[in-house]
């Protein structure tokens, strides 16, 4: 059989890829495996444990116990973790062959990727955590702590301060290594345990500390060593992690190479 | 004619791991065919042309522009990889869509697009409800071959696209491919499958050890392709008397005569001087033929091991 002969046409205009089209690409890539059943029926795992957990320690009528524990439980515990991690795996997904191959192929700069990424990410996220929040509610309304309505607005600015910065990080730690998980557990401690229950300036190194500032003047159990912030303060000093944060992390997604197969990445 | 690919020199090591070493290149527009044993450096060099990695030393040009981190090469190509790795959690119009958008495309033409392509590969529709991750291996290279016709791409990278279709799917598949370089779109193919890749390929390059040999070049080029098979097996009632025959005609230079199965495996000194008249030549020595065959395609010749750089 001949082989077929090419005749050059015209060759229809390349396709603009617009910020926003980028973004619902991007969307539609990272919902779909956030929402899996196998993800919600975790989701559901944790709530429960947490309702169970927070059940057993709480006792009826106390507030401020109840606080503590979700400031300093959840939201200085719990949450980042989840948050840091998920993140640091959702990049590292992104470096295996199924995005490598198909997504990295098409039009997008890398930079502008990463941040679409992160930003789904973190919708993602935010949105299911509103889960947890809901089953540590739930023990509240069992118990009837006081003012749970007027702490809402409060503990979800946290939770999104929260898991916009430990996002970030799990970026960048991410794309930096495959044992993310050890460098999490090092910055954990090192960091958010360490430097930042230094009574000194320094500890403004640490994201939690900038949270539990902000929420000490508002919500009765936060315990802060430091003077109180604003919730403006707060939010501008976890911006500027996460601006670091995700910086670092284009720069080292842009100058990887991807060598395939979802192995040596070099 | 202008190449749509340009490498010179090109080399990329991985760590002390060989992948392509001082290769030179021009892949001219139309269907062009990558020809090599595993780790040969196919996959190399379309990792190097849709500008994944870099290459160590030398240069490569798509389109008169180095692809890495070049979106304005990587909107004028599409790539289908050789791994099935596709998303878990996407259907297959769904998974289209998100690449559509991401080529720049608004989700309601993207949508459209998507359909148009998997209809095009001949994904049934009863499919598309499913997720990518539950199909065979066949309906995903399907999927995969949809996703690189989106947005009407100048060069299309296929690595091992045949893998894992039926002879109808793969015949499927040569349709497409065909139809793209009739309109103009060039198309860079690697397959194990050579008889496939000859009857579809314009141009070829074989690989080995991440270099071109020459000698393999030149017995896979257009100019060798015309000429006649420089073996041949021959199937009759007497092998033996058949090739006395042939070698006092002065027509072959080596022969391999398997009695029991009654073929005689012939290397010609003079190919034209035979295949002029074969009938007349075969005729002559007096034996009954049943079968008469090139021994191996010349694709097949040009990728034997013993042919080194």
């Amino acid at each position: 059989m001949n082989a077929p002969t090419t005749t050059l046409t015209a060759a229809p205009a390349a396709p603009v890829p617009g910020l926003a089209r980028a973004l619902g690409g991007v969307w539609r890539l990272t919902y779909p495996e956030f929402f899996r059943t196998r993800r919600l029926l975790v989701l559901a795992v944790v709530c429960g444990l947490l309702f169970l957990l927070t059940a057993q320690n709480v006792r009826h009528g106390q507030t401020e116990f109840f606080y503590r524990w979700v400031v300093e439980f959840y939201l200085t515990f719990v949450l980042p973790s989840v948050a840091l991690i998920s993140a640091a795996g959702a990049i590292r997904d992104d470096m295996a062959s199924v995005s490598i191959d198909y997504v990295l192929t098409r039009p997008v700069r890398r930079p502008v990727y990463v941040v679409l990424r992160y930003l789904c990410q973190v919708v993602c996220l935010l949105v299911s955590s509103l889960a947890p929040l809901a089953a540590l509610f739930g023990v509240g309304i069992m118990h009837e702590v006081d003012r749970l309505g007027a702490m809402l607005p409060h503990l979800l600015l946290a939770q999104g301060l929260i898991v916009a910065g430990f996002a970030a990080v799990g970026f960048l730690f991410g794309a930096l290594t495959t044992r993310y998980f050890a460098l999490a557990i090092a910055y954990g401690m090192m960091v958010e345990m360490g430097v930042g229950q230094i009574p000194t300036q320094v500890s403004k190194l640490s994201m939690t500390h900038h949270v539990l500032a902000m929420l000490q003047p508002l919500v009765p159990g936060a315990r802060g060593m430091h003077a109180p912030e604003s919730a403006a303060t707060a939010t501008g000093a976890i911006l500027l992690f996460v601006a670091v944060a995700l910086g670092a992390t284009v720069a080292v997604f842009s100058m990887r190479e991807f060598t395939g197969a979802g192995t040596a990445e070099k | 004619m202008t190449p749509i690919i340009h490498a010179e020199n090109l080399s990329r090591f991985y760590g002390l791991v060989l992948g392509l070493n001082n290769v030179t290149l021009d892949v001219s527009p139309g269907i062009t065919g990558i020809v090599g044993p595993n780790g040969s450096g196919k996959t190399t060099l379309f990792r190097l042309l849709t500008g994944q990695i870099r290459p160590s030393s030398g240069r490569i040009e798509v389109f008169g522009q180095v692809p890495w981190n070049n979106p304005a090469v990587l909107a004028r190509l599409a790539y289908c990889p050789e791994n099935e790795a596709v998303p878990a959690a996407l259907r297959p119009l769904d998974w289209l869509v998100a690449l559509g958008q991401l080529s720049g495309f608004a989700a309601r033409e993207a949508r459209a697009r998507g359909a148009a392509a998997l209809e095009r590969v001949r994904l049934a529709p009863e499919h598309w409800k499913k997720p990518v991750a539950k199909f065979s291996k066949g309906m995903k290279q399907r999927v995969k071959l949809a996703q690189c016709l989106l947005h009407e791409p100048r060069l299309i990278i296929l690595d091992e696209p045949m893998n894992g279709l039926d002879p109808m799917g793969r015949e499927d598949f040569s349709a497409v491919l065909r139809e793209l370089a009739r309109d103009g779109t060039s198309v860079l193919i690697s397959s194990h499958i050579l008889h496939d890749l000859e009857a579809l390929c314009g141009a070829f390059i074989l690989l080995r050890n991440g270099r071109i040999p020459r000698a393999s070049n030149e017995a896979a080029s257009a100019e060798a392709r015309r000429r006649w098979p420089a073996a041949t097996t021959i199937r009759c009632d007497d092998p033996r008397a058949l090739a006395r025959h042939l070698f006092a005609c002065d027509l072959i230079r080596g022969c391999e005569i398997q009695d029991e199965r009654g073929t005689l495996h012939v290397q010609w000194s003079d190919s034209d001087r035979f295949h002029a008249d074969p009938h007349g030549i075969l005729l002559a020595s007096g034996v009954a033929i049943h079968e008469v065959r090139s021994t191996a395609s010349f694709l097949e010749r040009a990728v034997e091991p013993s042919l080194t750089p």
